[in-house]
């Protein structure tokens, strides 16, 4: 059985990359079509992908890029593990407690509904440049875990709780022994799906603030300069970024997110 | 052991149970017969203390066994963990024996969501039985489980509940299901 179950795991994979390949050819190739068509003189805002390849293997080269990186994913990891934290607890809170409920649930409904520019402009009011990612990444983070973790304690667990009930199982057993280990898909796939809005949500922030070593003002730079290819070799920085974190987020936590995918839990 | 009367219990306008009256008694087995919405699983429900009845008087034990109609296993988790899951250390021992004894000892480290219905089926029964309730509540426990297992299954609960003077509740559309267990049947 696990034999059969590891060679067909091993198929997936490789269609999978095989898919992944030819997605990537195609639009590197659209790219490249649609940088010839518009014309020598607007090519500087689409540089061809050879030209922003050349300009991310120049930037690639300095150690400015590589301290940019790293502090800017130290602003956006922070921000999201304190928005994970902070989202789990809420929404533990917001699930058993029915005043926590009334207090919490409204304020990050607005959190969640109010546009993320709002807050990077008001935000900026009342702390430092530096701070700002770790805010904005945060608050995109936080309603988000909150409302897998409330709803999954809400609605999956309740059969779950009620075997614990029959079997005499304290509340803290339950909590613990349950209903954690039956939410634990939900939440690592809000945080999986936090992670992307933590990047996007950060970098922005990083744009319009610059704060003093960031890809976000290197982005402001380049663009500033009119170095569109600079512009396009962060951004792919960027994407190539959330793109590794969430693989290796997925990875270190795939054992629960397969569960997730099968379906939570067999109640 | 168990005695329920003139319950009644209704959701919302729904009158589920008008007046119900049940007496269970020590090492006997119980089957309770009807169509679907008669108010089968509201009467398991009311004794296991999951409902509130609207009014009558509700004897049950203390300690209750059940297994549900549905597995409520945690998929996440191996077949063991979830067997042990609500059971205190000393019953350990029992849930081994059990799952040695229905089979499933292969699949201890294999996590539920990659079992079949009637391994998982098995596994709450396990549970239940581990557990040394009382009373044991079936419901509708025996799905997808095989005759020769059904036997087996059946052998141990007269053992482990019916000769210990322990009662059982079985709720089942099949009829040999309650053959099996020499249960008095309840038309409800």
């Amino acid at each position: 059985m696990t034999a059969s179950i590891t060679a067909r795991n091993n198929k997936d994979i490789i269609k999978k990359a095989s898919f992944a390949i030819i997605a990537v050819i195609f639009w590197i190739g659209l790219w490249w079509v649609a940088s010839i068509l518009i014309g020598e003189d607007l090519r500087l805002f689409l540089p061809s992908p050879f030209a922003v390849a050349k300009t991310l293997v120049s930037l690639v080269a300095t150690k400015d890029f590589w301290t940019a990186t790293l502090l800017t994913i130290l602003r956006i990891f922070a921000g999201f593990i304190l928005g994970a934290m902070a989202g789990i607890v809420s929404g533990m809170l917001t699930s058993h407690i029915k005043i926590a409920d009334a207090i919490l649930s409204p304020a990050l409904k607005i959190i969640r509904a109010v546009p993320v520019v709002s807050f990077i402009i008001l935000a900026f009011l009342f702390m430092s440049i530096d701070a700002l990612p770790i805010f904005i990444s945060f608050l995109m983070v936080t309603p988000l875990v909150w409302q897998s973790t409330h709803d999954a304690l809400q609605n999956s667990c309740k059969e779950l709780e009620e075997m614990g009930r029959v079997f005499k199982m304290g509340a803290l057993a339950i909590l613990f022994k349950i209903k954690l280990p039956s939410i634990t898909g939900e939440i690592i796939t809000a945080l999986v799906t936090g992670l992307g809005f933590a990047w996007k949500s950060g970098v922005a922030a990083e744009v319009l603030y610059s704060p003093n070593i960031s890809i976000g003002k290197n982005i402001y730079i380049a663009k500033a300069n009119l170095d569109f290819s600079g512009v396009y070799a962060y951004t792919l920085t960027v994407v190539a970024l959330s793109l590794v974190i969430e693989i290796l987020l997925k990875r270190l936590c795939g054992r629960y997110l397969l569960n997730a995918e099968r379906g939570k839990a067999n109640a | 052991m168990l005695e329920l009367k003139n319950v009644s219990f209704s959701y919302g306008e729904l009158k589920v149970l008008d007046n119900f009256n049940l007496d269970v008694k020590k090492g006997e087995c119980v089957c309770l017969w009807g169509k679907s919405g008669c108010g089968k699983t509201t009467a398991l429900r009311i004794i296991m203390g999951l409902e509130k009845a609207d009014s009558g008087l509700c004897l049950t034990p203390q300690k209750i066994s059940c297994v549900f109609q549905e597995d409520r296993l945690i998929n996440g988790l191996t077949l063991e963990k979830n067997i042990k899951l609500p059971l205190k250390r000393e019953q350990y021992k029992k849930a081994d024996m059990l799952i040695d004894k229905f089979g499933l000892a292969e699949f201890k480290n294999t996590r539920v969501s990659e079992l079949s219905g009637g391994m998982k089926r098995r596994a709450t029964i396990i549970r239940a039985l581990s557990f040394e309730g009382d009373l044991l509540i079936l419901d509708e426990a025996f799905n997808g489980i095989d005759a020769k297992m059904k036997e087996k299954i059946a052998r141990v609960i007269k053992e482990e509940f019916l000769d210990n003077n322990k009662s059982v509740i079985l709720v089942s559309h099949i009829s040999s299901d309650a053959e099996l267990l020499g249960a008095r049947i309840i038309k409800m």
